[in-house]
């Protein structure tokens, strides 16, 4: 695995809502408070010159996967998982994606077969314990707690 | 133009949607693009949206078509058998046959031990005991046999 550099992007709007990016790499190693800080800094003097005003700063890391395993031939990303979970708001839930689903984790009897995941799969409840182990959250901020439903997606490629 | 969704103070106020099997794939998948940030209008627009399309996708397969419908065949079957003494058998599981198909026109034939054959019957023994009691050749015994029937079935 290749660690890219971080990346800062400012995103501005003119007077007519048009966006535009601004963007800036920054030295690998930098944590993420500190490139949110450098970003907070050097918002100023980029505005100087810029008619544009600042909607919106995000800081991206990425790494690159060097030598990737084959992909399972059998399978297409046009084919999503969604799993569903409950959060620790009430009335809230997250939805996890996962793309080319292969079929042996999807349902194979009963009314549902074919269009949800096989919840009692030990892989799926091994993923499941995963992202309800209290690191993950939904957009909101609100942990996930339990997974409520599936379903199976077909998407345009 | 982005889309805004207003905040909804009862809970179930909604609508029950008729969606094919082999769609469902289709239109599940359709519902991805609502959930994303940019096709909303504000933040609070983008976090309801998202809630509603999170338990849509959760509930969409809670409770198949055919489920349903089997579940007020269920209901027809109960009721038909209190009340008619219909007598139900499962002829095959998959696929789900029970005989007597359920008809379009309730049969309103009464069969043992239907509640309403007993009434039925109780009916009968009644206007019997009646008949015979406005007649010359009432028979006592038989009659109270007839009213000791009667208080069997309607016990």
């Amino acid at each position: 695995m290749t660690d890219k550099m971080p990346l800062l992007s400012l995103t501005v709007l003119d007077g007519s809502s048009n966006a535009g990016k601004i963007k800036l790499w920054l030295q690998s190693g930098i944590s993420a408070e500190q490139a949110m800080l450098e970003g907070d800094a050097i918002r100023s003097p980029l505005s100087a010159l810029s008619g544009a005003t600042l909607a919106r700063q995000s800081v991206t890391y990425r790494s690159i996967i060097d030598n990737p395993s084959a992909a399972d031939s059998g399978t297409t990303v046009g084919y999503y998982a969604v799993l569903i979970f409950s959060t620790t708001n009430p009335d809230e839930y997250s939805m996890v994606t996962i793309p080319a689903i292969k079929p042996e984790y999807v349902l194979a009897d009963g009314p549902n077969s074919g269009l949800v995941l096989d919840t009692l799969n030990p892989a799926v409840i091994s993923l499941v314990n995963n992202i309800t182990s209290g690191i993950w959250c939904n957009p909101f901020g609100f942990d996930l707690v339990e997974l409520v439903g599936t379903i199976v997606e077909r998407r345009r490629i | 133009m982005k889309l805004q969704v207003s905040a909804q103070e009862d809970a179930i106020d909604g609508y029950f949607v008729f969606v094919p099997r082999n769609f469902i794939h289709i239109w599940a998948g359709a519902l991805f693009e609502l959930s994303e940030r940019w096709v909303w209008a504000s933040e609070e627009d983008y976090a309801r949206a998202y809630h509603i399309i999170a338990r849509l996708r959760s509930c969409m397969l809670t409770c198949p078509a055919k489920q349903l419908i089997e579940g007020n065949n269920r209901i027809y079957r109960l009721l038909s058998s209190a009340m008619f003494g219909t007598v139900w058998s499962v002829t095959s599981t998959e696929p789900l046959v029970i005989e007597p198909p359920i008809p379009d026109v309730p049969d309103m034939l009464v069969q043992l031990p239907g509640n309403l054959a007993q009434l039925e019957d109780a009916r009968v023994k009644l206007q019997t005991i009646i008949d015979s009691l406005s007649s010359d050749d009432e028979d006592m015994a038989a009659i109270i046999q007839q009213l000791i029937e009667i208080g069997a079935l309607l016990v």
